[in-house]
């Protein structure tokens, strides 16, 4: 070898990580050139400092003492796992994936058999759900008194814009909120599932026992 | 890192499945690289011996969770480092390197006096690297381990291992060196 090894390689050589070839090769240059020698010399001499600091066995407490500790701040039982947590993010990621063309496939579907007069349409089905459903009690109680409505102003007003609309407006309405509810669904199921993740996995137990 | 793999993933399995008498036989086999690797991390046998209660109990919490594909020793040192990085980002900035002792009460006095000054010496250059390069540096010079094993055990490449040892040797070397001709001064 004509040119002196890299310090990367003098490391390699030093930690025997080389090939045997290449060892061999640092081996024949290390005997013919002193300053790479020197070099290599030193650093193996400060690995050996380093290792001498190492503690040892008789400057740990003894197994015993070591294990009657551990023993005690064990904790009697694991924490339970659902079984399924390494499998739910690609759980969560592949369902969804292959529910969605089906539930548009669906909502489509159904959308078809509505314009051909195959299904009855949900758009008139509401609309004769809507009256009492808007003008319920505990709307009229609640939301309508905090907003400062009527039951009656709200159902002029939503019954007016509904039957404006024509009856295929309608059902492709309904099946997009329905597809979009499915969709909320989803991202709320995702994100109290990664909620669920990240305190169960910060969750750091007490250990008593600690000296 | 592992001497007999098969008693070893009986002893696993039987310890994953509540077995403290199997759990027990793992902890004696590698109670030794746990405390010898935090004690390096940390510079301190206190902290290494508290830091090692806390590896086996994260160990026997999460062994049902332990792939048995991978080495068992790699996973207990990776959990080693994990919370030795934790402690060291706890660790009062207060603390002062003399505080930090690599040295057992439990020695001879002339013993401690000896290895004291030198292990000082070498914990104080140690502390002074950047807790990366230190892991890589005590998994290496403490625990003898392959870069493979390291890379492993850091989960990082090998070309990083390789990168993080130089500059840990070149940085400790240049401590040392600078030490030694305080001293002489």
């Amino acid at each position: 070898m004509q040119d002196h090894p890299a310090d990367t390689h003098l490391q390699l050589y030093l930690d025997g990580e080389l090939d045997t070839d290449a060892q061999r090769a640092i081996d024949a240059h290390i005997a013919a050139c002193p300053p790479c020698r020197h070099k290599l010399f030193a650093c193996q001499r400060m690995c050996q400092r380093v290792r001498r600091t190492v503690p040892t066995c008789a400057e740990f407490l003894s197994e015993g003492e070591f294990w009657g500790r551990l023993a005690a701040s064990l904790p009697a039982r694991r924490r339970s796992r659902w079984p399924l947590v390494p499998y739910m993010p690609p759980l969560l990621l592949s369902v969804p994936g292959t529910l969605w063309p089906g539930v548009i496939a669906l909502l489509g579907f159904l959308r078809l058999l509505m314009g051909l007069g195959l299904l009855p349409s949900v758009g008139r089905l509401c609309t004769t759900r809507l009256i009492p459903l808007l003008a319920h009690p505990v709307l009229e109680q609640s939301l309508y008194s905090w907003a400062g409505w009527s039951g009656q102003e709200v159902v002029r007003f939503v019954l007016g814009g509904w039957t404006r609309m024509s009856v295929a407006t309608q059902d492709t309405l309904i099946l997009s909120i329905a597809l979009f509810l499915f969709l909320a669904l989803f991202f709320e199921v995702a994100i109290l599932y990664i909620g669920w993740v990240v305190c169960w996995s910060g969750a750091t137990p007490s250990y008593p026992n600690r000296r | 890192m592992d001497a007999n793999p098969r008693e070893e993933a009986e002893r696993i399995q039987s310890a994953a499945q509540g077995n403290l008498g199997a759990f027990a036989e793992l902890v004696q086999a590698h109670r030794m690289r746990v405390l010898r690797t935090a004690a390096g991390m940390l510079g301190s046998l206190d902290e290494a011996e508290d830091v090692a209660q806390d590896v086996f109990i994260k160990a026997w919490e999460h062994l049902p969770d332990y792939d048995p594909r991978g080495s068992f020793a790699g996973w207990l040192y990776r959990i080693t480092v994990n919370t030795a990085l934790d402690v060291l980002r706890k660790r009062r900035a207060d603390v002062s390197l003399d505080e930090l002792q690599l040295v057992s009460p439990k020695e001879d006095p002339e013993g401690i006096a000896l290895r004291q000054d030198e292990r000082q010496r070498v914990q104080a250059a140690i502390a002074g690297l950047p807790a990366a390069a230190r892991a890589a540096l005590i998994l290496r010079e403490y625990e003898q381990l392959s870069y493979k094993e390291i890379a492993d055990v850091l989960d990082i490449p090998i070309g990083t291992v390789m990168s993080r040892l130089s500059y840990a040797r070149r940085a400790l070397g240049q401590s040392l060196a600078l030490e030694q001709q305080e001293v002489e001064v």
